[in-house]
């Protein structure tokens, strides 16, 4: 199960680096990014969360593993 | 004298893809984009663009601009029943890279296949690349994307009067990186393939369901002539071959990945890979 969730948590991280590297792009391309010029339009707050959801979802699966992992080892000294 | 040797010691099946990659090219690519042409634009960017067509904007896309939509469902649908040939074979973009980057020693280039798992990178592309127009933010395109870049880079080399705009503002950050990062130092010079090709992404979604229909035609291995000594493992440029002598289908090709460069079929001494239903 651990090594389930170790896969798990590496395709999230790649998925991850996409994402993030599409969403830098698109920054550059709304000429927010080193343009110097912020039309404070919000895009970029509303944009953080996409780059979240993987990151949130990475967390899940850790603490999911962390925990799987205590209740092993608790059953495995109880027995 | 050399370079006719050079070319005579290539393989059949790698040189009718390296003619139909210069076909892609005069076809699709500046200076000469003949047909591109035909469709009011000097390159694949521009009227003929399929990567615009995938998406939130594919309804409007459908419309404005039919023949990028013609194209995309061309390249699948040739995916779909003959595997990635569009992409190895014809697609300028990545023939332009590719070339470029046997101008290097393999020394000096990157493996981004084997440094990171590039279907998820892809997919994790993809994702931000149709979510963030469909949500109402700036799109990718057309600034950094490779159907822009690589063929125009191209094209303003023969002028050289357009040299100094490559040194400016976005554009030098986009040639930096899908030219040389993720192309000509890519150890197939299709990195931007792998990792940042929506177009790709969705072909190779394609491509792994068709491999699964009985009619398709795909890249697969005969398991009666395989031995597992590896080398279609190690020769692959998109790293999508295994081979494990102890499970029981010691050569196993990822679907995803592969990209029917047909190096594999090439390379194979016994035979054993090959195209077929």
């Amino acid at each position: 199960m651990n090594l389930l969730t170790e896969e798990l948590r590496y395709k999230l991280f790649h998925l991850w680096m996409g994402a993030a590297l599409g969403s830098g792009l698109a920054f550059f391309n709304a000429g927010c990014a080193a343009s110097g010029q912020c039309p404070t339009c919000g895009a970029c707050v509303a944009r953080l969360p996409i780059l979240a959801l993987p990151v949130l979802a990475d967390g899940a699966v850790m603490l999911v593993g962390y925990v799987q992992r205590a209740v092993e080892e608790k059953r495995k000294s109880s027995s | 004298m050399s370079v006719l040797k050079r070319i005579h010691k290539i393989d059949r099946n790698q040189r009718l893809r390296y003619a139909l990659m210069v076909l892609g090219i005069l076809a699709l690519a500046p200076p000469v984009g003949f047909l591109a042409q035909l469709f009011g634009s000097s390159t694949i960017c521009g009227n003929l663009c399929p990567r615009m067509a995938i998406g939130s904007s594919f309804v409007r896309e459908l419309f404005s601009r039919t023949w990028g939509v013609a194209l995309l469902l061309i390249w699948l649908g040739t995916t779909l029943f003959f595997g990635r040939w569009v992409c190895s074979h014809f697609c300028p973009v990545g023939g332009l890279t590719e070339f470029g980057s046997k101008l290097l020693p393999r020394r000096f280039k990157i493996d981004y296949s084997r440094a990171v798992d590039t279907p998820l990178f892809r997919y994790g592309f993809l994702g931000a690349y149709l979510l963030l127009p469909a949500v109402g933010f700036a799109n990718i395109c057309c600034s950094y994307c490779s159907f822009s870049t690589i063929p125009e880079f191209f094209g303003t080399l023969f002028k050289p009067q357009m040299w100094l705009m490559l040194a400016t503002g976005y554009r030098m950050v986009s040639v930096l990186l899908f030219v040389f990062v993720l192309g000509v130092i890519a150890v197939d010079g299709r990195g931007h393939c792998h990792l940042l090709c929506p177009v790709g992404a969705v072909d190779s979604i394609v491509n792994a369901l068709g491999a699964r229909l009985p009619f398709a035609f795909r890249e697969r291995i005969d398991l009666s002539k395989c031995k597992g000594c590896g080398i279609c493992e190690k020769e692959c440029p998109a790293a999508a071959i295994t081979v494990d002598k102890q499970a029981p289908e010691i050569a196993k090709i990822d679907y995803r990945r592969c990209y029917q460069c047909r190096i594999c079929e090439s390379k194979c001494a016994r035979g054993a890979i090959s195209i077929r239903r």
